[in-house]
């Protein structure tokens, strides 16, 4: 199968000189499509930084990110504002929201921004609200909205543009555990019902274990990587081999859930 | 190291608010060219001639320095409040670097001693080029010729501007660095909170609609049909209506533009829509202020500017310089005693003398005054003035015509010299012909046109049993040098029909014009004001034409003045006010720029996007204050003058139009400058991410 995203020694530096931080180190991985990837690590590992390179909201300091064989990284401003949103759609922790417009407004601004026709657009909202259950919070406000509601709305709007990329950064981290169940069980429908490509940073062991494969980074670089076995491994075993390594990892596991 | 920091921010600051920076400079020529009123040549001029009225004008002058410096206060401290929280992040960055509260705040007041300096340096000199400018260009307007013109630096004016500006700027400085200083420092790398939404399309936003728009009709009926000028209560009440009805108006507006923005749903529309529809649901009070502000600047222009336009309807065609009252033989001597002959034409005579009649009540003339009683008869003109169709001109003229009925006489001579005079040529009138006369300007439309028509047919008059034809057209020309106290319905007849009907209280003026060559050489103010020297010791009554013009010229130069002066204070805080208000709220709203680049929305979709805000936002007030102002001016001008303004009013339309012209200008200007600003802050989001993190 062909690589859908081909990252290849990947390094992203903040700062200059002596205080120089080297958030991303070196990272190379690729990603089929119809997978399922996670990304765990302990707090300052470079998870965000390593999204924020993939959905060029951050310029990588080196090294090649692949979408579907198109080089990325050497975008110039305009290309990049072509492909945000558009091959790639991204979940915040946070959401970021749009709190002056509504739950569809939000959803469609993508769509705006990116001059899809309008019955184009009214018909994939249509398509998602039934897939997400949206229908009595779309013409909320997100502040009239429970967590959970907006991250929907938020998943929506990455949708809406079928993009081939979705990434969330910790998705479920501003939910409780019944919401961010949904939520999980939602996004991982979208991956087995619609072939959609996923890579979710997440820090639960509990939302790591409905990926298929888990990359564990440490200081800028992969330090180890997990798949759940094809068939044979129920979620629960897979669950519990995740729990082991990040026990292992040093102590690292029990501060970072 | 300090004063470098302080240079470099100040020109760093001055750059990067331009529009400020300008708005304080303007205010600083405005506040110059007015303190300095008394320099102007018009003035010194008027000073000789009217100086009470002056020396009341210049006692005003304090009021309103006080009262534009407290409006200027607030054009300060809302672009001080700007700045302070654009430059947030820098102050964190600097007391986390630990840098002394007391220091930064010495730095702030150096920087804003600095800056409002480099604002006098530029300021004053532009202010007194163009006070030197607008001196001689109204003397030239009015006609005072510009020989007598002399360079004025009013070193008065410049140091009340100045302290004007630093008391201001002081207070305002210490308010805002006060609240800024005393905050933690966390504070300075917090993004301003989000807003609060109002629940959009609500009965009470129908109700205060409505409500306002009643409000406003009633204070439109009532400014229109005159009720509001009525009494001091009746207009305080319209104004307080009006406004309250303008605060309901925008209350309640917000909801309904936002219908009208949504329309547009491509690219970033309903985003605009949205941020729009916040802005004026949220900040609609400053929204009304400054619609009320530019409401004021439009009538108080217009009125400006239509009474700048009539100062060059002084027209130089006068028949007297000086006209002295007297015996031919007092005035003859006195001239040639005080040299003041040398200056002067010949005086030629002017007789008048009120025409008895029996209308005149009995006892009050003596037994052997009834020789001079004499029967005049109006009938047939008062008949055809009942001919009339047209309503107006009939009632008008009816009433109006019996006037005559006790007129003064003119003698055709004296006439006929003024006409020669102004270069006219002279009338003839027939020994059995009369002409009317009237002050040219106590004769409203309908009098003239009615006049004529009644004229067209051939009318007579009777004195004594006899017929005279009337004159084909009315005399207007003004007879002596006082324009104010020109007679009015006379009649001029033949010099030895005018022998035959005087009465003895014949009063005889002597008209002269001063040589041309000596105006040609000294202007026409010094030319009258040598003259006056010469003339002030001899006990001769005169009076001279620029004396009376000036009285007029005075409210004219006056009004125009001071209304011009307040308008340009009023755009630039009304102006101030709105810039301030849309970019705050489009920092404090920064954080949705920054998802919608998530998204993928480019710096130019962006650009478009804060543009289509600014032009609504600015229009909002403006498009209200235009539409107040076309009820308000004319009411305005019907409360001032009592008289309705014919459409066809020249001056009216092209002040308008004058008015229009430089309001689009400063509004573009403005609304440029703003877009300009607010570019950059959507460029510096759009890159923050990348920039923030290589400069950490
Ligand atoms: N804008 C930035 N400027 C400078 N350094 C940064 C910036 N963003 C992140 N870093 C640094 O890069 C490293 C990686 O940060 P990153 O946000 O990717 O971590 P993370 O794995 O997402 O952590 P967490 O689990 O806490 O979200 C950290 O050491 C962080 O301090
Ligand atoms: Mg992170």
């Amino acid at each position: 199968m062909d690589k859908i995203l081909d990252i290849r020694s990947l390094k992203k530096y903040y700062g200059r000189g002596e205080n120089v931080t080297k958030a991303v180190d070196g990272i190379s991985f690729y990603v089929l499509p119809g997978e399922f990837v996670g990304i765990m690590g302990p707090s300052g590992s470079g998870k965000t930084t390593l999204l924020n390179c993939i959905a060029s909201i951050v310029r990588p300091t080196e090294g090649e990110i692949c979408l579907e064989g198109v080089n990325t990284a050497a975008f110039n401003e305009k290309q990049q504002m072509e492909y945000r949103g558009k091959k790639m759609g991204y979940l915040f922790q946070d959401f970021k929201l749009l709190d002056n417009l509504t739950g569809r407004e939000n959803i469609l601004m993508p769509a705006a921004i990116h001059g899809m026709k309008k019955q184009e657009s009214e018909r994939q909202i249509r398509r998602l609200a039934g897939y997400l259950g949206l229908d009595r919070i779309l013409d909320k406000y997100p502040a009239q909205m429970s967590g959970g509601e907006r991250q929907r709305i938020a998943a929506a709007r990455a949708l809406i543009l079928n993009p081939s990329v979705i990434l969330a950064d910790e998705p479920t981290g501003a939910l409780d555990t019944k919401n961010a169940r949904t939520l999980l069980e939602e996004l991982k429908k979208l991956n087995t019902e619609q072939k959609r490509t996923i890579l979710m940073v997440t820090h639960n062991p509990d939302a790591a274990s409905f990926c298929s494969r888990i990359l564990i980074l440490r200081d800028g670089v992969i330090f180890h990587e997990l798949r759940r076995r094809q068939d044979s491994e129920t979620r629960q075993e897979f669950y519990g081999r995740i729990t082991d390594v990040m026990a292992k990892l040093g102590g690292g596991g029990a501060n970072v859930l | 190291m300090f004063f470098r920091l302080v240079r470099k921010n100040g020109r760093k600051t001055r750059r990067e608010n331009g529009i400020f920076f300008v708005s304080l400079i303007i205010s600083i020529i405005a506040f110059y060219i007015f303190l300095s009123l008394e320099n102007q040549d018009v003035i010194v001029f008027l000073k000789t001639m009217e100086s009470d009225a002056v020396q009341k004008l210049l006692a005003l002058l304090p009021v309103f320095y006080g009262v534009s410096l407290f409006f200027l206060f607030f054009l300060v401290y809302f672009s001080g409040l700007y700045q302070l929280q654009r430059r947030k992040y820098e102050f964190g960055v600097l007391l986390m670097l630990g840098m002394k509260r007391s220091r930064l705040f010495l730095l702030l007041l150096a920087e804003d001693i600095w800056n409002s300096l480099a604002s006098l340096l530029i300021g004053i000199p532009i202010a007194v080029f163009l006070s030197e400018m607008i001196s001689m260009i109204t003397s030239k307007v009015v006609g005072l010729g510009i020989i007598g013109h002399h360079f004025t630096f009013s070193p008065g004016a410049v140091l009340l501007t100045a302290a004007g500006f630093a008391g201001i700027k002081l207070a305002a400085f210490a308010l805002l660095s006060g609240k800024m200083v005393r905050r933690e420092i966390l504070y300075y790398f917090q993004d301003e909170g989000e807003e609060e939404r109002r629940a959009s399309g609500s009965l009470w936003n129908v109700l205060s609609l409505a409500g306002g728009l009643l409000c406003l009709g009633a204070a439109y009926a009532a400014a229109l049909s005159g009720a509001a000028w009525s009494s001091l209560r009746a207009m305080c009440l319209t104004v307080v209506i009006g406004i309250a009805g303008m605060f309901l108006v925008f209350s309640g507006l917000g909801p309904f533009l936002e219908r009208v923005w949504k329309g547009k749903q491509k690219g970033l529309g309903i985003f605009t829509a949205r941020q729009l529809t916040e802005q004026v649901s949220l900040h609609w009070k400053p929204l009304v202020i400054s619609s009320l502000l530019f409401l004021a600047a439009f009538c108080l222009l217009g009125y400006g500017t239509a009474a700048a336009d009539t100062l060059s309807d002084q027209s130089m065609v006068h028949s007297a310089d000086f006209t002295f009252y007297g015996e031919k033989r007092d005035v003859e001597e006195a001239l040639k005693e005080t040299g003041a002959g040398a200056c002067l034409e010949e005086p030629y005579e002017m007789r008048c003398a009120l025409l008895y009649t029996d209308a005149i009540p009995f006892d009050v003339l003596e037994e052997d005054m009834k020789a001079y009683v004499h029967e005049i008869d109006f009938g047939t003109l008062i008949n055809a003035a009942s001919g009339l169709e047209d309503q107006d001109e009939r009632l008008y003229l009816e009433s109006r015509l019996s006037y005559f009925e006790e007129p003064y006489l003119i003698a055709l001579s004296g006439y006929n010299s003024v006409l020669e005079a102004e270069g006219k040529e002279p009338m003839h009138l027939d020994a059995d012909e009369i002409a009317l006369y009237q002050n040219p300007q106590s004769i409203p439309e309908v009098g003239r046109t009615g006049m004529k028509k009644i004229l067209a047919e051939n009318p007579t008059v009777k004195i004594d049993g006899d017929d005279y034809w009337v004159y084909g057209t009315v005399c207007t020309e003004p007879l002596v040098a006082d324009r104010i106290i020109s007679l009015n319905n006379s009649i001029i007849v033949p010099d030895e029909l005018y022998e035959e009907l005087k009465s003895p209280s014949e009063s005889s003026y002597w008209n002269v014009m001063l040589k041309e060559e000596y105006v040609e050489e000294y202007g026409m103010m010094q030319a009258v004001y040598t003259v006056n020297e010469l003339l002030q010791d001899t006990d001769l009554e005169y009076e001279s034409y620029l004396q009376s013009m000036g009285r007029q010229l005075f409210y004219r130069v006056a009004s125009s003045y001071l209304t011009i002066y307040l308008a340009v204070i009023f755009f630039v805080i009304a102006n101030t006010v709105l810039s301030v208000q849309f970019l705050m709220h489009q920092r404090r709203t920064g954080e949705r720029v920054r998802i919608l680049t998530f998204l993928g929305a480019g710096y130019d979709l962006l650009c478009v996007s804060a543009e289509q805000q600014v032009r609504w936002y600015f229009l909002l007030p403006l498009a209200a204050a235009a539409i107040n102002s076309i009820f308000g001016l004319p009411s305005l001008i019907v409360g001032m003058t009592g008289s309705r303004i014919g459409s066809g009013d020249l001056a009216f339309l092209i002040s308008g139009l004058i008015v229009i012209a430089s309001v689009s200008v400063i509004e573009y200007v403005y609304m440029k400058a703003v877009v300009h600003l607010n570019n950059r802050h959507l460029l510096s989001l759009v890159r923050r991410t990348e920039e923030r993190q290589e400069s950490l």
